[in-house]
């Protein structure tokens, strides 16, 4: 088996700052094929943010298997490529500068890297836009970047945890199509966040989805629609299909 | 029946009488309210002004006397001149130079209180100093805007050594003789209260205190005055003659009874301890005020001599290096003391 | 800011300044304010000009005492900062002393400066160091922990050390906080060097002020006064211009 993520009966319990122990994620159990994009849906709180930090090594878990690329996951791995929400880019380098800022924490050669930067942005569809400062940049013309980065050192596995949550509708669409052409150039394995169904259905490989916490999985079913995804997919009766089934896993069809 | 009630009526009578004749002075005077500004925070040697307050002295004349320390004597020349205090208590040698460099004609002394300055060299045995011609090539201690140091030039120049090139250590004016008492400097010119206190400590740190008089080593010239606006003088010249009167009096009881004098002092400034309140006291009446200990007529006191003025103007010419000249007569008046 | 059109847009207020200090030239003569206690414009003025005094040399003492002091308590001021921002151990250790030197009275402990380390600049320098670098630290402290948890989540998963993350995002981060620390510090510094001088000097603005008041020269001690706000103001355009270059994309949110 090829699984780039193992998960197996894997909790995390927080303490409150009243002492309490709260179970914050329950019996996860889920694995990711190489190469595959899988989705996590859920409600807020769910613990989603959590379960992408224990599998990038930022957090452990508190029971429970974890494992990238076959190894236990103990402490921060660099063959990660995460984006957030927010873009996080430095305002006070350039476009390329922040695309290779993880070539410098690496310590690789930046000549090398340097023309990959180039490319990514160009995957991205941000040529000529290497010398702008953040602040001249749209949102989405942020988190572009911010993918680029994730993948300028060219890791086995793309965190993505809400990725265009901030996004107005029309950007969400067009980012989706810009991160779906990404993902079939490049050939990552993606876990990506969201809390919109749709989004899911149409990104993913494969959909998880949490319960409200403490989370736990509730359905983890297969995607079975045409690649590669276009606006069209969306005007399929097999779309709808499946965001029904999801939204009535999620408690939203009485 | 009669007879006794005409007695009865008789000392009713009396009894009003006295009592109209005795109100009558404080009837009359109307009592003013004045307030003076001395030169400093309040130290002992303001005592005559306490005792006249807590004695009644100023009461008795019709003055109701408002004591507002000052902050150096140039804020009580600054005050008078700008008419925000009736009186000052202030260096005469301030006045003079506020006349000479700042062209202040508005203020004038009505009384001389320190007739012969208080300023002393203070100096160190130890360091091979017996008179003023060692003290060349010295380090002295000294603080900012001070005008002792600027007189103690003069006092060099009379007593034929030359101090321009010595080294001075500049610090705050309540403590600026610490370098003096741990040897860091060897002399420092200031008022003759501070020396007993500083013996001890100094023998502490094994030095041996001594003073210069400026007074004994040519450099007599007045202390501080009583000062007031020309404004005053011409509108109010009789609550000046009052105030002047009811100070007189007072410098001549606290002369002759500092101890006592000491008390009243001490109870508008509490936190002054008793010892320390006498030392200023009686180490300033001691120098600066050589008539007080005189019985009889205060109004003695008081008189600004024409010839010591001049020398004192002289002297801060010369100190402060100050280009203009004043006739002195234009300082001061006597009209409101006694002739010695 | 140095551009013609932002500089006419101070017209009003200069105009406003010509104003006051005319009426301040004609109306204090006829209100009978002395010369003494309230100088008039051009008694200042001359005050300001006048060659008797050595002015290049009384502003030099004071401009290099606040500047001794002041650069003292940048480079003390940051590098504390940094040492308290990562390590929570040297922060408990320190933190209790620079709240110490903060609270303490410099002036009524400055004597004590001048006793121990000379009578000379020296502790000139060191009080104004003491009154200047609290900001700095403050400050700079401030901008170095206002990183974003979750950069230091992606910095960490690319096992970024504290030193990477602390010259590669929090130092940069910090500038718009830094340069405000600088600010208030600059400023902070010229009262600092004035108080000391106060207790004090042998030359410079503040010794011009003490010795102006005591022999009545009001116009000299309202010139020195304005030199010294002159001195201050000449540090502050200096730092905004160093934010400027120092900080080129920075074209709308700044601190200060």
């Amino acid at each position: 088996m090829n699984s780039v993520i193992l998960l197996r009966d894997l909790a995390k319990d927080y303490q409150s700052v009243e002492g309490i122990t709260v179970p914050a994620l329950q019996n996860i159990t889920l694995a990711v094929q190489q190469g595959e994009f899988a989705v996590i849906v859920g409600p807020s709180g769910c613990g989603k943010s959590t379960l992408l930090r224990i599998i990038a090594g930022l957090d452990r878990q508190t029971t429970g298997e974890a494992k990238v690329s076959g190894k236990e996951v103990s402490r921060p791995i660099s063959d990660v490529g995460i984006v957030f929400q927010d873009p996080l880019l430095m305002a006070w380098r350039t476009t390329i500068g922040n695309v290779m800022l993880p070539v410098e924490i690496l310590r690789l050669d930046r000549s090398r890297y340097r023309s990959r930067a180039l490319d990514l942005l160009k995957l991205v569809g941000l040529a000529g836009f290497e010398n702008r400062y953040p602040q001249e940049l749209s949102g989405g013309m942020q988190q572009r970047v911010a993918i680029a980065r994730a993948l300028i050192h060219d890791p086995s596995l793309l965190l993505m945890d809400e990725p265009f949550g901030a996004l107005d509708e029309i950007t969400r669409e067009q980012m989706a199509l810009v991160l779906l052409h990404v993902w079939e150039e490049t050939g990552k394995t993606v876990l990506f966040v969201t809390h919109s169904i749709a989004e899911a259905v149409f990104l993913g490989d494969r959909v998880v989805v949490l319960s409200p916490r403490p989370g736990t999985v509730r359905e983890n079913t297969a995607v079975d629609l045409p690649r590669p995804r276009t606006g069209q997919i969306r005007g399929l009766q097999k779309y709808t299909e499946y965001c029904q089934i999801i939204r009535e896993r999620l408690g939203l069809i009485a | 029946m009669r007879a006794i009630r005409r007695r009865q009526l008789f000392i009713i009578a009396e009894i009003v009488l006295l009592g109209l004749i005795a109100g009558l002075p404080t009837a009359t005077l109307s009592v003013e309210k004045v307030k003076l500004k001395t030169d400093f925070s309040p130290v002992g040697y303001h005592t005559v002004f306490y005792a006249a307050v807590g004695r009644g002295i100023y009461q008795r004349h019709g003055l109701d006397v408002d004591i507002i320390p000052g902050n150096g004597s140039y804020t009580a020349v600054l005050d008078i001149a700008g008419e925000k205090v009736d009186f000052g208590f202030a260096d005469t040698g301030s006045l003079v130079v506020g006349a000479l460099n700042a062209n202040i004609r508005n203020v004038k002394i009505v009384s001389m209180i320190f007739e012969v300055t208080p300023y002393t060299v203070l100096y160190l045995k130890n360091k091979g100093i017996t008179k003023p011609q060692d003290l060349k090539g010295k380090t002295m201690a000294d603080f900012q805007g001070s005008g002792t140091s600027k007189l103690i030039n003069v006092f060099a120049r009379v007593n034929g050594v030359d101090l321009s090139s010595n080294n001075v250590l500049i610090s705050s004016p309540s403590t600026f003789l610490n370098p003096l008492i741990v040897g860091q400097a060897d002399y420092a010119a200031t008022t003759v209260n501070r020396l007993p206190n500083l013996i001890g400590p100094a023998r502490q740190s094994g030095n041996d205190l001594a003073e210069f008089r400026f007074a004994d080593y040519g450099v007599d010239i007045f202390g501080a005055s009583i000062i007031t606006n020309v404004k005053t003088i011409e509108r109010r010249a009789d609550v000046v003659k009052r105030f002047i009167q009811a100070t007189l009096e007072s410098v001549q009881w606290t002369a002759q009874n500092p101890d006592q004098a000491v008390d009243y002092f001490l109870q508008f400034n509490p936190q002054i301890k008793k010892a320390q309140a006498l030392i200023d006291l009686n180490t300033m009446l001691d120098t600066s005020v050589p008539r007080g200990k005189a019985p009889g007529n205060p109004l003695f006191l008081g008189w600004t001599d024409a010839t010591k003025m001049k020398k004192t103007i002289d002297m801060v010419r010369e100190a402060y290096q100050l280009r203009q000249s004043i006739d002195p007569a234009t300082l001061y008046t006597n009209d409101y003391v006694g002739k010695p | 800011m140095l551009g013609s059109r932002n500089l006419a847009g101070y017209t009003p207020a200069v105009l406003v300044f010509i104003v006051l200090v005319a009426a301040w030239e004609i109306l204090a003569p006829v209100l009978g304010i002395p010369d003494i206690i309230l100088p008039v414009p051009t008694h200042i003025g001359a005050a300001l000009l006048d060659p008797g005094v050595n002015w290049p040399r009384h502003i030099g003492i004071t401009a290099f005492e606040i500047a001794a002091g002041f650069a003292s308590a940048v480079v003390f001021g940051i590098a504390l900062a940094v040492g308290i921002v990562i390590s929570p151990w040297l922060r408990r250790l320190l933190m209790p002393y620079v709240l110490l030197a903060q609270i303490i009275p410099k002036i009524a402990f400055a004597p004590i400066f001048f006793l121990v380390l000379g009578y000379n600049l020296l502790p000139t320098i060191v009080i104004t160091f003491l009154v200047a670098f609290f900001p700095m630290i403050v400050d700079t402290a401030a901008g170095l922990s206002s990183l974003d948890p979750r950069m230091e989540d992606l910095l960490r998963s690319l096992q970024a050390s504290r030193w990477d993350i602390l010259r590669k995002a929090r130092f940069p981060k910090s500038m718009p906080f830094i340069f405000s620390g600088l600010k208030v510090s600059s400023t902070l510094a010229v009262i600092g060097a004035s108080v000391a001088e106060f207790i004090s000097a042998k030359a410079g603005l503040g010794f011009l002020i003490i010795n102006a008041q005591v022999t009545f020269n009001a116009s000299l001690a309202f010139a020195a006064a304005i030199y010294l706000i002159l001195l201050g103001i000449v540090f502050y355009a200096a730092i905004d211009v160093a934010q400027r270059l120092a900080m080129p994309w920075d074209k709308g949110t700044r601190i200060s």
